[in-house]
């Protein structure tokens, strides 16, 4: 029998790597059903493909390290769920299945699986298919359209620009503001709801499945970089041009506070996050692709490891210092 | 754009975009063998990095002197190689004589350093720094309007500024790699170029282009 | 307590007790201070990482016969994947299997005359100017060699680029030299040139072919598929990760080989349940 050591209301929460990954889960599962209403069925088919084949790869690494089965932990269909939301909806399958082979084989096994990624392997993949072909990540679908089930014949699809692409030409985007809140634009596939993006952080930050402390710090340097520099519009419009474009909240919320690559120490959290959205607009204004969020996701996982030793190094000194002067 | 900002803009290409470690892969062979410590790391960060800066604006002075002694050789892998020849023994010189006069005169100091000089200035990102001064020169004349010395002590400042970011990175990475649990297979060396290759693959965006050597 | 020279200080009048305890911490102070500094002076000799990477498997008495060294260079001990010796240049220049098998050339040449001088020569250097005697050495042998590669194929060789000169300092004939080459006989150097060549061969012309393979889609110039990969594949990047593969790869070959021949030597660490 255990001996109870709180207090009451006794609020129960799992707080197993499972159930964590559940509650994240839920959300990316309510952004997939509003993508599929707007894409069709495709979405679903996308995600069968991006999560069997996370999981294949999953199941087979762990059998070859000869360790008990890591599938249960649901990471695998985590990093399956945020990969085809972060691609377009007429990614072709083939291509879906590479990146989720690769973002299990090459960005997580390597080093140990779940919990030792430096990287945070959904953004290794996207910025892999950024790399390697260009030409089928920035074509993005007009809404709503239903797009051909299997076949990567796009022939009879219509193609939109999206707000991201015309942020980088400095013109207006061509939406009504309404519009781009709720995603009704071309856009990837399932990061444009912002709305329930909304939900889900308020919902993820109740349960304390994420480190919120990066999201906020994130998003308020963020919007002070947009509104210090805007590229379209003035003021409070550019704001909303910048912060509902892309994925940058999807990013914020989901990716930078995976709990693996992410800062750990609390003063560390907040610096991570502002260089996390430093290094986003840089890379958004000055980088090569129009969406460039993938790779400073990157960087800033490497950066993360120095961000703790820093902050707790002068954390644990000034302790040291009081302590003497006592 | 200003003056000011064109060089700005260029500085941040030469440190972000043109970094010689994760575009082009020089320097990975000392990079990829460094220990941990971070005393050490220091130490020989700063080494790597002055000799590289001072490599780029020697290179610039022999280029220098060497296109005013018209040697014409047709070949320009050839006219590399014996450049690269008579870089390597001035270098050496130098060497030579930087090592004696610190043994003479800071032994007690320089006796730290000692052991970590000759990897430090003879590796490929020392001798691949002035022949990237080399093909930007053009470029930098035109954009900036930086002639000679100055281009330079610019490119090869920034050069090394990119460098010792890229040294400071992959530090930080394989401290965290000494510290996991890797599987057996990927624990050394392997899981270093894992972690080079995503780190190049996350500065390729900057730069966007195959660098053209 | 301590004054300038870092020695303690003796006051005006002492008794032989205080003297004794003054002269037994100031031994107890140098003693710490010459181990710190031996200590940096290690931690520096490891951070050039000279001798790093052995081979954790070869014990110290095993016999060093000539096929040992050799099968050491191209497998146990390759240069590419167990020390990262060459790795610049792979990632640099072998984007075809031609451009592989010149610089593969190239560098057994290097080696070849390198490990001879070495070996013969610059044993009794001071280690200072050793290094610093190696590369000199590649250099002047990478001009006739290099002026032989371009009568055999002179477009190859200039797709090189700022690679090709940076063969004599790449690590890979120096650092061998340095580690192995001095301390050995004539004999065990050239296998072990031979070996730790022919080991930067089979791995430069393997990822040569992966890299023509994918962006090309041809190998050796013989047209296999259309282009598989944009030319996403041809920066660095994919070749650092096909390289770690690779030598991930031929280190569970290699603890797999110990493990079957494990009465004959006793592996020198652990070896360990999982993978």
């Amino acid at each position: 029998m255990k001996a109870i050591t709180t207090s009451p209301p006794f609020i129960r929460t799992d707080n197993t790597p499972a159930a964590i990954m559940g509650r994240v889960l839920l959300c990316l599962t309510s952004l997939l059903i509003c993508s599929s209403f707007y894409y069709g069925a495709r979405m679903l088919v996308n995600a069968a493909v991006s999560v069997l084949c996370c999981i294949i790869c999953e199941y087979a690494v762990s059998r070859m390290a000869r360790l008990p089965n890591t599938v249960k932990d649901l990471s695998a269909v985590v990093t399956g769920l945020s990969i085809i939301l972060l691609l377009p909806a007429t990614t072709p399958l083939w291509l879906i299945a590479l990146l989720a082979c690769f973002a299990i084989l090459i960005a997580k096994a390597p080093f140990g699986g779940l919990g030792h990624n430096p990287f945070n392997p959904s953004a290794c993949a996207v910025a892999f298919a950024t790399i390697g072909w260009p030409e089928l990540m920035f074509k993005y679908p007009s809404v709503p359209q239903t797009l051909p089930l299997f076949s990567s014949d796009m022939s009879g699809v219509s193609f939109g620009t999206s707000v991201v692409e015309s942020l980088r030409n400095f013109s207006l985007p061509p939406y009504r503001l309404s519009d781009i809140f709720f995603g009704a634009v071309p856009n990837k596939a399932g990061t444009g709801f912002f709305l329930v993006i909304f939900v889900c952080a308020a919902f993820l930050i109740m349960k304390k499945a994420i480190r919120w402390r990066i999201t906020a710090s994130c998003l308020a340097v963020f919007i002070l970089i947009a509104f210090l520099f805007p590229r379209a519009g003035t003021g409070f419009t550019a704001v909303f041009y910048e912060l509902f474009s892309g994925y940058i909240l999807f990013a914020a919320v989901f990716m930078i506070t995976d709990p693996a690559t992410s800062a750990k120490s609390l003063p560390g959290q907040y610096i991570y996050g502002a260089f996390c959205a430093v290094l986003i607009s840089v890379m958004r204004r000055y980088g090569v692709y129009a969406e460039g969020t993938c790779f400073a996701i990157i960087i800033c996982n490497a950066v993360a490891p120095a961000i703790d030793r820093i902050t707790v190094k002068t954390a644990g000194r000034r302790h040291v210092i009081n302590a003497e002067q006592k | 754009m200003t003056e000011i900002g064109r060089i700005i803009s260029y500085a941040l290409v030469l440190v972000f975009a043109e970094n010689i470690l994760f575009s082009r892969g020089l320097g990975s062979d000392v990079v990829l063998r460094l220990s941990v410590n971070p005393k050490d790391f220091f130490r020989f960060g700063i080494i790597l990095t002055t000799a590289t800066m001072i490599s780029s604006v020697i290179g610039w002075g022999f280029s220098a002197v060497v296109s005013l002694l018209n040697v014409d050789i047709a070949n320009p892998s050839l006219r590399l190689l014996l450049r690269t020849l008579v870089y390597l023994i001035c270098l050496s010189a130098l060497y030579v004589a930087f090592d004696r006069f610190m043994n003479k005169h800071f032994e007690t100091r320089y006796s730290r350093f000692r052991k970590a000089m000759p990897i430090a200035i003879f590796n490929t990102a020392v001798l691949g720094a002035p022949a990237i001064l080399a093909r930007m020169e053009i470029a930098l004349a035109n954009t900036a309007n930086l002639n000679g010395f100055l281009a330079a002590l610019f490119v090869g400042a920034f050069v090394s500024i990119g460098f010792l970011i890229a040294v400071a990175l992959m530090s930080e990475g394989i401290k965290q790699i000494e510290s996991m649990d890797l599987p057996y297979a990927f624990s050394g060396l392997p899981a270093r170029f894992i972690y080079i290759g995503l780190l190049a693959m996350a500065f390729s965006a900057i730069s966007g282009r195959q660098a053209d050597f | 307590m301590q004054n300038k020279n870092n020695r303690l200080e003796e006051p005006k009048s002492e008794s032989k007790y205080r003297a004794k305890i003054r002269g037994s911490m100031q031994h107890r102070l140098d003693k710490y201070r010459e181990r710190s500094n031996a200590n940096i002076e290690r931690g520096l000799a490891r951070t050039i990482n000279l001798k790093d990477y052995k081979s954790e498997f070869l014990s110290k008495d095993e016999p060093e016969t000539v096929g040992r060294v050799f099968m050491n260079g191209l497998l146990l001990d390759n240069p590419v994947l167990f020390n990262a010796l060459g790795a610049v240049l792979i990632v640099g220049v072998c984007s075809t299997v031609q451009n592989a098998v010149l610089l593969s050339l190239l560098v057994l040449v290097l080696l070849i005359v390198n490990e001879f001088m070495a070996s013969l020569f610059y044993k009794n250097a001071p280690p200072e100017i050793r290094l610093m005697a190696h590369v000199l050495t590649a250099a002047l042998v990478l001009l006739p060699a290099g002026a032989v590669a371009i009568n055999a194929n002179a477009t190859a060789l200039n797709s090189f680029g700022i690679y090709l000169p940076l063969l004599c300092v790449s690590g890979l004939v120096t650092v061998r030299s340095e580690v192995f080459a001095i301390k050995h006989t004539l004999k065990l150097s050239m296998a072990d040139a031979l070996g730790n060549g022919a080991g930067f061969a089979w791995v430069a012309i393997l990822i040569g072919a992966a890299r023509e393979l994918l962006s090309f889609g041809s190998v050796a110039g013989y047209p296999i598929t259309g282009k598989v990969f944009g030319a996403g594949i041809n920066y660095p990047f994919a070749t650092f990760l096909m390289i770690g593969f690779l030598a991930a790869l031929l280190k569970h070959l290699r603890r797999r080989h110990y493990q079957k021949n494990a009465d004959a030597q006793t592996p020198s660490e652990e070896v360990q349940s999982d993978d």
